[in-house]
């Protein structure tokens, strides 16, 4: 299984005919006091599948880490892989939105995505302090 | 197909607290169907543990 991309935005979501409707793609931060609150934005994901792949579990999970490689929260679950019978590769695609997530200081912070153990890809995302009306 | 048929046993710790999750199987989506959408809750709030059981487009 791959993660052909990965993103953070302001908001996300899916029109009726399926597809991803993305608003605002960022990988900074700012704020003037930290520890900061983000309130909300939206993790984008693909997963993609290929047939050697129909009707497996494989684990997901997305780490959250300081820029010590610390991790300081994690999201997991279990993903099946549908049993198709078309022979052709099968895109899953996310979108996840993450409320009230706090950083404690100003720094590079990782969205790490895993799938059975092994990192596939990763989202940075940089806060940064600025002063007050900057 | 459902997101709950898709993903299971959905857990979060630490700083990753409150999450609504979306997916779509893009691949061979269904016709007109938007995909499902649960938080957090919805899993506790299931015996089973399986996502999907009480869809939700409500954030926590």
């Amino acid at each position: 299984m791959e993660v052909p991309f990965a993103f953070l935005a302001d908001a996300a979501n899916y029109s009726q005919s399926g597809t991803i409707n993305v608003l605002g793609i960022f990988n900074q931060v700012s704020a003037t006091n930290f520890p900061t609150v983000h309130p909300s934005m939206a993790l984008v994901m693909r997963l993609e599948a290929s047939p050697a792949e129909y009707g497996q579990t494989k684990q997901l999970e997305i780490r959250l880490m300081d820029e010590d490689g610390k991790a300081l929260g994690s999201l997991s679950a279990d993903l099946e892989i549908p049993p198709e019978e078309s022979g052709r590769r099968v895109f899953i695609d996310h979108i996840l939105n993450l409320r009230m997530t706090q950083f404690q200081r100003p720094g590079r912070y990782t969205y790490a995505i895993l799938v059975g153990g092994e990192p596939k890809r990763e989202v940075t995302l940089d806060l940064v302090q600025v002063q007050e009306g900057g | 197909m459902g997101l709950g048929k898709i993903v299971k046993n959905f857990k979060t710790t630490g700083e990753i607290k409150e999450v609504t999750w979306t997916a779509v199987l893009t691949s061979s989506p269904e016709p007109g169907q938007a995909g499902d959408s649960f938080t957090r809750a919805d899993f506790e709030k299931s015996p089973s543990g399986v996502a999907g059981a009480t869809p939700s487009i409500s954030s926590q």
